[in-house]
C-alpha cells in the first residue's frame, strides 16, 4: 500500500535523524559537562592557591610589623642578644599569631635569638635561600623544606609533628622508604633595618605537616563545607613530592590519609615535568575531578604539589538530568514528527488511492463520477483535474460511441424488418414449387429449389438474429411472461416447421421432454432458444446422429438438454461460444451463421433467471444445458402438474 | 369454398399468399389497406382474414381488427393478424391473441412460412366446426 511505504520512508528518515541527533547530543552534554567541571576544578585550584598566598602574605606583614619595632631594632644594632624583654616579645608575637618558629638572626647569619627554644641558638643559617636573601636585604615569603635537624632545631616537637610513616599506596611510585622526617614549611623572612644598615633578619612560619587548621582553611573558603548526598563536594591536599603531609581525604576509617601517596601517573606529570595536571581519578571512595599544581621554592625547584578535587557524581547527575531531558524532547520530537509523516504520506497517497478506485470504477464501466480533489498538493490535484478530464472526453466518447450504435442498430433493425415481406414471398412460392404445385419439377429443378430453400432459411435467420440483437442492444427485450407448456407450446410447432431441415439433414431426433414440463417464460423467447440450439444441433449434427431433447425438474428450475452427435467442440472454445459474433465451426464445417445464436440464446436464459452451458467430448457429442424457473409458484402449481 | 380475404399493402406478398392458398382450395379476395379491408369484410363476409399490422399506418392492422369486433356483421370473423412488427415499434415482444386488445385467432411473425401458415389456416376452420386443432 502506498500510504504504509511512504509512511515508513518518513519515518525511517525521522528515526535515523532523531538517534544521529540523540547520540551528537548526548556526546555534546557529556563533553559539555566535562569541560565546565574541569574548568569549575581549576578554578577551584586557583582559589586554594589564592589562600596561600594570603597565608604567605599574612606572614610577611607579621614580621614586616616586627622588624621596624624599636625593641629588636634596637637590640639588634646594639647586639644585645641577650635581651630577657626581646625574647619574651617574641615569643608572645609568635603565639598570637599562631607561628610554629620565629628567630633572629644576626647580620652575619648566626641565629642570635629563637623564641620557640631559647638555647638553641648560634647555628648559622646564612645557607637557607630565603635568609640569605634577606640578608642581602630583601623582605620575602617561600615554601620551602626543612630537615629533620632544622627542624628540631627551631622547636620542641616539630620533627616530631613533622614525621610521617609511609603507607603502602599501589599505584603510587616504587620506592624503598618508609618515612618521611622532612618538613614543608611555609616561611618568611624580613630584614632589621637600622638607617639603612641591615643589623638582623627576623624570620618565622610555620610547618603545614599535619597543618589541619591550614589545610581545612583553604578547604572552607574553596568548597565552604558543601556536601552531595553526604560526601564532601571538594577535598583538597598538600603533598610532599608525592606524600599526603595534609589533607581533607579521609580514609575509610575516618581518619586523614596522611603518609599516603599519589599516583605515579600525577607524579610523573607533575613533579617531574612540573605541569599542572587535571583529570578524572579515583581518590579513597569516589571518583573526583582533580587538578594538580606542582609547589616550588624560592629557586624554583619543585617540592610538592597543591591538589584539589570535586565529586564528579554531581557533574554527572546534572548531565544525566539534561540528558534525560533531551531524551524526553527527542522522543516528543520523534513522535510529532511520526504523526506529521503519518499526516503528510496519508494526503500524499490519498489522491492517488482516489484515483486508483476511479481507474477500477472505470474498468467496471462506471466513469460518471469525477474524482474529488483531496487538497495535499498541487501535483496531485492537477493530476486529478486531468484525471476528471479525462473521465469526461472518455464519458463523451463513450456516448457518441452509444448513439452512433444505437443508430446503427435502428438502422439495421428497420433494414432487416423490410427485408421480411420479400423473403415471406419468395418462401411462399419456394414452398408451391417444391410442393410441385406449379407443375412437376425436373431433377436440377429439385435441387435449384432445395439449395433456394436452404439459402432463404438462412436469410431468414440472419433477419432473426439481427432484429433480435437490435433489440438486445437497444434494451427492448422485455418478457412477457406467461404459462408455457413446452412440449405442446414450443417444441411441437417447431419441429413441425423445421420438419424440411431435419429430413435434409438426415439426423435421428428423440423428443424425451415430458408433456407436462411447464414453465414460467416469454413463449416467442422460449420458442427462439430451442430455434437457435435446434437448428445448430441440425447444423453441426453428424449424420445419422442422433439428436435428444431433455428436461428434468429440479429445485424450482427446469433443466433442458439439447444434446447431438457430433464433432464436438474442443475445450477452450467452449467458453467464447456464448460471446457475440462467436462461431461453433469446427474445422472444416461449411455452415454459415451469424454468430449471434448463442449470444441471444444466453441473453434470454439469463433475462429468465436461468443459467445456459456447453458441454462437449471431441469428436462425440455437444449439449446445450439450461435452466428456466420452474412453473409451479403458488395456487397453480398442482394445477400445472396435473397438466 | 371458404373464402380468405387478405389485408396487406405489400403487392408481392398478397399475390404469392393467394397463390399459396387457393392452390390449397380456397378462394381469395385482396385489400390493399385498411379501410379497404375493413369494408370488404363488411360487404362480402369472407370466412377468415388475414391482417397484416403496418400499412400506411403503423398500426393499422389493429385498429381494423378492433373495428371488426365491434360490428355485429363480422364479430364473430375469424381474424389471423401476419406482423413484422414487434416492440421494435411499441408492442411487446411476445403479446398473444387477447380477448380484451387482441381479440383474434392467431399472431403470425414474418417471414411465415407458408406451411405453418396452412396448418393455421386450417386450425382455425377445424375449431369453426368444433373439430380438434391440427398440432
Amino acid at each position: 500500500m502506498l500510504r504504509t511505504k511512504l509512511f515508513m520512508g518518513f519515518a525511517l528518515v525521522i528515526i535515523i535523524f532523531a538517534m544521529l541527533s540523540a547520540f551528537l547530543g548526548i556526546q555534546t552534554i557529556k563533553h559539555n559537562v566535562m569541560a565546565e567541571a574541569q574548568n569549575h576544578v581549576r578554578l577551584d585550584l586557583s582559589s586554594a592557591w589564592a589562600v596561600i598566598g594570603n597565608r604567605l602574605e599574612k606572614l610577611e606583614t607579621i614580621l614586616s610589623l616586627l622588624s621596624s619595632k624599636e625593641i629588636i631594632v634596637e637590640s639588634c644594632d646594639v647586639e644585645d642578644w641577650d635581651n630577657e624583654q626581646l625574647l619574651h616579645r617574641l615569643e608572645k608575637v609568635r603565639r598570637n599569631f599562631d607561628l610554629d618558629f620565629l628567630s633572629l638572626v644576626s647580620p652575619k647569619g648566626s641565629v642570635v635569638i629563637r623564641a620557640t627554644a631559647p638555647f638553641n641558638k648560634g647555628d648559622y643559617r646564612d645557607t637557607d635561600p630565603v635568609i640569605s636573601r634577606a640578608l642581602a636585604g630583601e623582605a620575602l615569603s617561600a615554601i620551602a623544606l626543612m630537615s629533620q635537624a632544622e627542624l628540631e632545631r627551631e622547636a620542641e616537637g616539630l620533627a616530631e609533628r613533622a614525621f610521617l610513616e609511609l603507607d603502602d599506596t599501589t599505584r603510587a611510585r616504587k620506592t624503598t622508604k618508609t618515612i618521611e622526617n622532612r618538613g614543608m614549611v611555609m616561611i618568611a623572612a624580613q630584614p632589621v633595618r637600622k638607617a639603612d644598615k641591615i643589623v638582623g633578619v627576623i624570620y618565622g612560619g610555620v610547618l603545614v605537616n599535619r597543618n589541619h587548621e591550614l589545610i581545612d582553611w583553604i578547604h572552607d573558603v574553596v568548597y565552604r563545607n558543601e556536601t552531595y548526598k553526604d560526601t564532601p563536594l571538594g577535598t583538597a591536599t598538600i603533598f610532599l613530592h608525592d606524600i599526603r603531609i595534609a589533607t581533607t581525604v579521609c580514609l575509610k576509617d575516618g581518619n586523614r590519609a596522611l603518609g599516603t601517596r599519589v599516583s605515579k601517573k600525577v607524579a610523573d606529570q607533575v613533579l617531574d615535568n612540573g605541569a599542572p595536571w587535571v583529570g578524572e581519578a579515583f581518590v579513597v571512595r569516589d571518583w573526583y575531578l582533580t587538578a594538580y599544581d606542582p609547589i616550588r621554592d624560592i629557586n624554583g625547584r619543585i617540592i610538592g604539589m597543591l591538589y584539589v578535587g570535586i565529586l564528579r557524581q554531581p557533574f554527572l547527575d546534572s548531565g544525566y538530568a539534561i540528558m534525560v531531558r533531551y531524551i524526553w524532547l527527542s522522543i516528543f520530537a520523534l513522535l510529532g514528527g511520526l504523526v506529521v509523516a503519518f499526516v503528510l504520506a496519508n494526503r500524499l497517497s490519498q489522491p492517488i488511492h482516489r484515483l486508483v478506485e476511479a481507474t477500477h470504477r472505470m474498468s467496471n464501466g462506471d466513469a460518471s463520477i469525477p474524482v474529488s480533489s483531496a487538497a495535499a498538493c498541487r501535483e496531485t490535484d492537477e493530476l486529478i483535474k486531468a484525471f476528471n478530464n479525462m473521465l469526461k472526453t472518455l464519458a463523451e466518447r463513450e456516448e457518441n460511441l452509444k448513439a452512433t450504435n444505437r443508430n446503427y442498430m435502428e438502422t439495421l433493425g428497420f433494414v432487416t424488418h423490410e427485408l421480411k415481406s420479400p423473403i415471406g414471398s419468395i418462401l411462399n412460392y419456394l414452398y408451391l414449387m417444391r410442393q410441385h404445385k406449379l407443375g412437376p419439377l425436373t431433377e436440377k429443378q429439385e435441387k435449384a429449389m432445395r439449395i433456394c430453400g436452404r439459402s432463404v432459411d438462412h436469410v431468414a435467420e440472419m433477419i432473426r438474429h439481427y432484429l433480435n440483437l437490435s433489440r438486445i442492444e437497444n434494451n427492448e427485450m422485455e418478457p412477457h411472461r406467461t404459462t408455457v407448456t413446452v412440449s405442446r407450446d414450443i417444441l411441437k410447432p417447431l419441429l413441425e416447421d423445421m420438419e424440411i431441415v431435419i429430413q435434409e439433414s438426415e439426423l435421428r431426433i428423440q423428443n424425451l421432454v415430458e408433456p407436462e414440463i411447464t414453465v414460467e417464460a416469454d413463449a416467442n423467447m422460449l420458442r427462439e432458444v430451442f430455434e437457435n440450439l435446434l437448428s445448430n444441433a441440425v447444423k453441426y449434427g453428424k449424420k445419422n446422429g442422433l439428436l435428444s431433447l431433455k428436461a428434468r425438474a429440479i429445485d424450482g428450475v427446469v433443466e433442458f438438454e439439447v444434446r447431438n452427435d457430433g464433432p464436438g467442440i474442443p475445450r477452450e472454445k467452449l467458453e467464447k461460444l456464448f460471446r457475440k459474433f462467436s462461431r461453433v465451426n469446427n474445422g472444416g464445417s461449411k455452415e454459415k451463421g451469424t454468430g449471434l445464436g448463442l449470444f441471444i440464446t444466453k441473453y434470454i436464459v439469463e433475462l429468465h433467471g436461468g443459467t445456459i452451458r456447453a458441454e462437449s467430448e471431441e469428436n462425440s457429442e455437444t449439449a446445450f444445458i439450461f435452466t428456466l424457473p420452474k412453473y409451479n409458484a403458488g395456487r397453480n402449481s398442482s394445477e400445472a402438474e396435473t397438466t | 369454398m371458404k373464402t380468405i380475404l387478405i389485408v396487406d399493402d405489400d403487392e408481392a406478398l398478397v399475390e404469392s399468399v393467394t397463390d399459396v392458398l387457393t392452390t390449397e382450395g380456397y378462394s381469395v379476395i385482396t385489400a390493399a389497406n385498411g379501410e379497404i379491408g375493413y369494408n370488404m369484410a363488411v360487404d362480402k363476409k369472407p370466412d377468415l382474414i388475414l391482417l397484416d399490422v403496418m400499412m400506411t399506418h403503423d398500426h393499422e392492422g389493429f385498429g381494423v381488427a378492433k373495428k371488426l369486433r365491434q360490428n355485429d356483421v363480422t364479430r364473430k370473423l375469424p381474424i389471423i393478424i401476419i406482423t413484422g412488427i414487434r416492440k421494435a415499434r411499441g408492442l411487446p415482444f411476445g403479446y398473444e391473441p387477447d380477448e380484451d386488445w387482441l381479440p383474434v385467432q392467431a399472431v403470425l411473425e414474418k417471414p411465415v412460412d407458408p406451411s405453418a401458415l396452412l396448418r393455421h389456416v386450417k386450425n382455425v376452420f377445424l375449431e369453426a366446426v368444433g373439430k380438434q386443432p391440427v398440432q
